[in-house]
């Protein structure tokens, strides 16, 4: 109970070194989930909406993408950005940048796999419709992106959820420096092995706020979709 | 218009096969047969949502409407003035309103797509098409899903379209009112072509015989003149 109330403290006072976990923490998901989408509606409308040959491979490479282990990736980004990987000479290893990497390789494919099962299930009737009204392919597309626009509001932020919630790749990447790389995950691991349980609570306490309000913004979000359409 | 070597199979199974067909300009043209005859291929390989095996033979400036037609989720008239997109913004109201006028949905326009009931949304996705004035109409059963009065209102929506118009329907007496050709098919091949009523009345194979047989002309007849519904027509 003590270590709740100096936890509430730690919020309410305005702790730079909790505030600034917080502001690197929503800075990487924010970048992290904004271009996982990018990519993953991309590749999940061609796989949602195109049959073209290789469609199967792809869609089930996919798929056990999404269950990539989160340290997996982070291996791998870490292996690319080390000083002897291909992409040392650009000296990213242990920034932001190195994480949001490590975070795109984890989200996009379930950004994409997610988007593609929505997709898939909305493209047969909305792309006839399409074409019989002359519509072009991409015109096609992006009807029914935007006809779906509720669901991949929730495929973002299941992305986005799983970017706060992270933290085998950032920590392998990121390194957990303070004040630079350490994202609420990362420091409550840190500060729970150093026996500083309020911080620790009052970050898990954030992280919960966090999850709730985007609750309430999905849901207002797919309440506005269907009230202007 | 010739369409030539229309055909599709999927694997083994050839679900159409049609060698030759003309259909002049201005001809309402009926695409009978019984379920699985290939009347949806046939339409869909015209309209261009699939491929035909051969050459292609997708008709341009055709207006395609589905068996089952679709809702865009957005409002009646937002639906129709998505179609419209090569139009300047400033005209797309008044033609999408002068679209749905004419499908009896003008009332409706400001309800939401995906809460119409099938005859409505049918009645929406005919105004769609009729908005972008095609050439041609593709229609794969307009009716199917429709109560008296949708069908009534779409088929004087229809009567009073004046172009090519091709549709597949399950019923004679609507082909009866709506067309002066059609065509019997079965097995993805034409069995039978002509006039509609004469083939309706006098069909040649002892096939098409048997199929019309299931059918009262008398109820067609009485139902030619649809009257009394569809006030804002």
């Amino acid at each position: 109970m003590h270590d709740f109330a100096q936890a509430l403290l730690l919020i309410f006072t305005g702790d730079a070194e909790l505030w600034g976990i917080i502001w690197v923490t929503l800075k990487m998901s924010f970048f992290s989930t904004v271009i996982s989408s990018l990519i993953g509606f991309s590749l999940g409308a061609v796989i949602g909406s195109c049959r073209f040959p290789g469609q199967n491979i792809l869609l089930n490479i996919t798929s056990t993408l999404m269950s990539l282990p989160p340290v997996v990736a982070g291996l791998l980004v870490f292996m690319l950005l080390s000083r002897s990987g291909p992409f040392g000479q650009l000296r990213l290893l242990y920034t932001v940048e190195a994480m949001v990497i490590a975070q795109v390789v984890l989200i996009t494919p379930i950004i994409a796999g997610m988007s593609a099962a929505v997709l898939e299930r909305q493209s047969q009737p909305v792309l006839e419709t399409c074409v019989g009204l002359g519509m072009s392919f991409f015109r096609s597309r992006k009807m029914l992106l935007w006809d779906c626009r509720s669901q991949l509001v929730s495929v973002v932020l299941a992305g986005l959820g799983r970017s706060l919630a992270e933290v085998g790749a950032v920590q392998l990447v990121g390194g957990n420096v303070q004040g630079k790389t350490r994202v609420m995950t990362t420091a409550i691991m840190l500060e729970t092995n150093m026996g500083r349980f309020d911080f620790a609570l009052a970050l898990g306490v954030i992280l919960l706020v966090l999850a709730f309000i985007l609750n309430i913004f999905a849901r207002r979000i797919e309440r506005r979709t269907h009230s202007e359409a | 218009m010739r369409l030539e070597n229309l055909k599709k199979t999927y694997g083994q199974r050839t679900v159409l096969q049609i060698s030759c067909l003309e259909v002049t300009e201005g001809t309402r043209l009926a695409v009978l047969g019984p379920n699985g005859s290939g009347k949806s291929t046939m339409l869909k390989i015209l309209a261009g949502v699939i491929k035909n095996d051969g050459e292609d033979m997708f008709l341009s400036h055709c207006g395609y409407l589905p068996q089952r037609s679709y809702a865009f989720d957005r409002t009646v008239i937002k639906n129709v003035e998505s179609a419209l997109w090569d139009l300047p913004r400033s005209k797309r109201r008044s033609a999408a309103e002068n679209a749905l006028r004419k499908t009896g949905m003008l009332s409706l326009s400001q309800a939401q797509g995906k809460t119409l009931s099938g005859g409505e949304m049918q009645r929406l996705a005919l105004a769609r098409v009729l908005a972008r004035e095609p050439k041609i109409l593709l229609l794969d059963e307009p009716t199917a899903a429709c109560d008296i009065e949708s069908e009534t209102l779409i088929e004087k929506a229809l009567k009073r379209w004046k172009g090519t118009l091709i549709f597949s329907t399950h019923s004679p007496a609507q082909a009866m009112r709506l067309s002066d050709r059609a065509i019997f098919l079965e097995n993805g091949k034409i069995l039978e072509s002509g006039e509609t009523a004469e083939m309706l009345m006098n069909p040649k194979s002892e096939r098409v015989r048997e199929y019309m047989s299931h059918w009262r002309v008398e109820y067609a007849q009485g139902n030619n003149d649809a009257s009394g519904v569809g006030d804002d027509l």
